[in-house]
């Protein structure tokens, strides 16, 4: 096995595993982009009437819309391939079927029945590629009644009951400010294609996966259904969800309080007396370190709007970075609240992990990318090319890949079939 | 035969996390793993996060410890002492895989480094999952889920715009540790598939602040590309300029997320205006310039007010079951917003088979529990056991894996080192 190696001259772990990737939007192109980082050929092919829906999304570079700006479609896309192609037309179908034949996975996250349509489905692939993995994400899954329902992250999240779990007490759900469960459909799609190919590199078996992105989010809420299973107890009651604090009040002080500056604002968690007494001590508030209403922890919670007061007296003034690392020092776990500007400016932590990096793109120039959140000994990720331009790799695959005569790549893209 | 339904059937996991990374031996271990958690005596602090079985505090009650402990095996072990360390280096001997969530020094205080294990079982993936990393300023900074969040940037893209002031909210549900397991089971896989093919392990030092910080959407392309930071906003995505609300409440209580709205296409958006008509309101939204939502994709401010205005009407006087199953059934990816119980009275999930009944031995009967993230075909994910009791496997565990006789064992239970 040799393995192609990153500009530090690491191994790629995911080197010779091919990817056709016929995902788009966020869950998709997040499992794909894991494997394209840690080196796999990732083919995305897409239709050129109607391309990947975030091509077309913000924010873009220099605020100029165009099918190769986005920044967002960078972001999700870096070292993966482009390919055009009309599956509609017979030579765009032959060009998709030789393609699997030569790959080891096959994704997808279209609505459940359009594989079947395309004549496409699991049974149909195997006969073109036997040990072929196939990786389908859809809303609800490719079984039971509400198989043709389909989802978007927001939509995800408000089904499987983390937008519920995310508000103040007893108010309008928060939610969540984004599609994080299209990253956690991702995941799971990742996860679930490395077990396949540990599978199959131990017995020579492909098979077919089906996710459903609600169902990822269930599994999140894994707890509070034993609660509900087991004690009957609701996650709809009174009180829920806790917002700040902490879940079932176990602990207090557990709060995001606010600090000096515009949306400046620092969580703290103290879990214990020692960690109280420093707390106060650091805060130079002895006199709530000698209240008798705060003296244990179950004082602090059965106490908690008044403790909470009194320390948001002790810190609106305060620079909340100075505090974190004050707090930090005394062993307290402490964090400001970080937007992104702050996550790429301001943080030292991701500074010295070197987590950004950046990649030329030929259309837009060199922009920053967030890199592969972990650190292997002897493996590496890659940040090697930008997300690619809509077809930028369509004759690579057709000629060199698939070895279609030049007479045949000539017809095909004099009627558009790439 | 069983064997050869297990992705992992081949693998033994010694899984030493606390709460930060417990998930991820439960992802290999329903997977088919033999996860083996190696505990103090007095137990892994999970055991003492709530909530309780019929609210009976205990170390073999907690919901937490249940869930995510599924599959797995426990033997007790105290690495702090010298027989205690050398029985864990023996087992490292026999494992593919260590899991392990310490601070930053602990296991080599204890005297157990990665160059040792490399000389001994050079197999062998040793994954540490911390708050922050091993390396860099806050590498011996105190995480919790709350301050996890707070760094990594979801909190400040969750929260209120109603409510001006407020603070930003943190989602209940354990999302930060969540999230920092997934990519310790993805990075410790890929790891697997690389050791397939070269017979060698890996040290993986996965960060729970890096793994949170690149699953924020567009936030980071909208600082890198534009220079913006976006502002949260009640119960919808965080953006530049203010968008309508997105969840809207119906006349029975429940609540709908509208999103993917306007479609992409005419005939849904035409079945869309046909519904809002059917109030005998929204003929505004015929004009031509409403149409360019859809042909243009135009966002624009007004019009989109303008839209959900009418959408949000519509919803407030209708059920929200119906509205859920109408505006599917038109192609609207709208959805519920659900408590997490809610979703055991939808069919849906049972006839998927996601809620499963697991037998508890201890307690003479058997309960639900939430399911498979994954259906597989060949190798499907199951529940083997109920979560371990506190050393219940020490007899087989040490006896099966390091040939220890029962007078052994004996003797380490009355050193108190097992």
């Amino acid at each position: 096995m040799i393995f192609n190696h990153n500009d530090i001259g690491e191994p790629l772990p995911l080197s010779g595993i091919r990817v056709v990737d016929l995902t788009w939007i966020v869950a998709g192109p997040q499992t794909t982009r894991i494997f394209a980082d840690l080196g796999a050929e990732v083919i995305k092919v897409e239709y050129k009437e109607s391309p990947d829906y975030i091509r077309g999304a913000p924010p873009f570079a220099e605020n100029i819309p165009g099918e190769n700006r986005s920044g967002f479609f960078n972001n999700l896309n870096r070292n993966k391939k482009s390919l055009t192609l009309n599956v509609m037309h017979p030579d765009g179908m032959d060009v998709l079927k030789n393609l699997i034949s030569v790959s080891d996975v096959l994704i997808e996250n279209f609505s459940s029945k359009v594989l079947d349509r395309w004549g496409l489905n699991y049974e149909e692939q195997k006969k073109i590629k036997p040990d072929i993995i196939y990786l389908s994400l859809s809303g609800f899954g490719h079984s039971g009644s509400k198989q043709d329902y389909t989802t978007w992250g927001p939509t995800a999240q408000a089904l499987s009951g983390l937008t519920y779990m995310s508000g103040s007490p007893d108010e309008f759900p928060a939610g969540w400010g984004y599609s994080f469960l299209d990253h956690t459909a991702g995941y799971y799609g990742a996860i679930a294609l490395l077990l396949a190919l540990h599978h199959r590199n131990n017995t020579g078996e492909g098979q077919s996966i089906d996710i459903s992105q609600v169902e990822t989010g269930m599994v999140l809420t894994g707890t509070y259904l034993l609660d509900y299973f087991v004690n009957g107890r609701k996650y709809r009651r009174p009180g829920n969800p806790p917002g700040n604090r902490a879940r079932f009040d176990i602990v207090a002080p557990h709060n995001i309080y606010r600090c000096l500056g515009e949306d400046k604002w620092i969580a703290i968690v103290v879990s214990n007396n020692e960690e109280w007494g420093k707390f106060c001590i650091s805060l130079e508030r002895l006199d709530l370190l000698n209240n008798d209403l705060f003296t244990t922890n179950e004082l602090r919670i059965t106490n908690q709007d008044l403790l909470d007061k009194e320390i948001s007296k002790s810190l609106i003034d305060r620079n909340s970075l100075e505090l974190m690392h004050m707090l930090q020092k005394e062993g307290i776990s402490a964090g400001i609240v970080q937007n992104a500007k702050d996550r790429v400016t301001d943080d030292p932590q991701l500074k010295s992990r070197e987590y950004f990096q950046t990649i030329e793109h030929p259309e837009i120039g060199t922009y920053e990318f967030d890199g592969f959140p972990a650190k292997f000994s002897d493996i590496g990720y890659r940040m090697e090319r930008s997300s690619p331009i809509l077809g930028q790799d369509s004759k690579y695959v057709i000629s060199d890949l698939l070895g279609y005569p030049k007479k045949d790549i000539d017809l095909m893209e004099s009627e558009e079939v790439f | 035969m069983i064997t050869q339904t297990c992705a992992l059937n081949d693998i033994i996991v010694l899984d030493l996390t606390d709460e930060k990374g417990v998930y991820t031996g439960k992802l290999l271990a329903d997977m088919g793993a033999t996860v083996i958690r190696i505990e103090p005596i007095s137990g892994n602090k999970t055991r003492s996060i709530g909530p309780f079985y019929m609210d009976q505090i205990s170390q073999e009650s907690s919901l937490y410890d249940w869930y995510n402990n599924t599959s797995k095996k426990s033997i007790t072990l105290d690495i702090s002492t010298d027989r205690g360390m050398e029985i864990l280096k023996d087992l490292c001997l026999k494992a593919d895989i260590i899991l392990e969530s310490f601070d930053d020094d602990y296991l080599r205080d204890c005297g157990l480094t990665y160059e040792y294990i490399v000389e001994k079982n050079s197999k062998l993936i040793w994954t540490a999952i911390t708050g922050f990393g091993r390396t860099g300023p806050y590498a011996n900074y105190k995480t919790s889920d709350l301050v996890a969040l707070s760094l990594g940037g979801p909190v400040a893209s969750c929260g209120y715009d109603h409510l001006p002031g407020s603070p930003p909210i943190c989602p209940d549900g354990w999302a930060g540790y969540y999230t920092g397991s997934h990519y310790a089971a993805i990075s410790t896989l890929v790891a697997l598939i690389y050791r397939d093919m070269t017979n060698k392990g890996q040290f993986i030092d996965v960060s729970i602040h890096e793994a949170i910080s690149s699953s924020t959407e567009a936030a980071l392309p909208m600082f890198f590309y534009q220079n913006n930071v976006p502002l949260r906003q009640t119960g919808r995505h965080h953006s530049i300029i203010p968008t309508p609300p997105a969840i809207y409440k119906c006349i029975d209580g429940g609540m709908i997320h509208v999103f993917g709205t306007p479609p992409q296409d005419l005939n849904r958006w035409g079945k869309l205006l046909e519904w809002i008509q059917e109030t005998g309101e929204g003929s505004e939204l015929l004009q031509p310039k409403y149409e360019e939502m859809v042909t243009k994709r135009n966002r624009d401010s007004g019009l989109m007010f303008t839209l959900f205005t009418h959408i949000g009407r519509l919803i407030n006087s209708l059920d929200s079951e119906y509205v859920f199953n109408r505006a599917q059934s038109i192609g609207l990816p709208w959805g519920l917003v659900r408590a997490p119980e809610e979703n055991v009275l939808d069919d849906h999930f049972w006839e998927r088979g996601f809620f499963v009944n697991i037998e508890h031995e201890s307690l003479d009967k058997s309960l639900f529990y939430p399911g498979a993230p994954y259906v597989f075909q060949k190798t499907p994910w199951r529940i083997r056991n109920s979560s371990p009791y506190l050393g219940q496997d020490n007899n087989e565990v040490y006896k099966e894996m390091l040939n220890l006789t029962n007078m052994d064992i004996e003797l380490l239970k009355e050193k108190k080192i097992i």
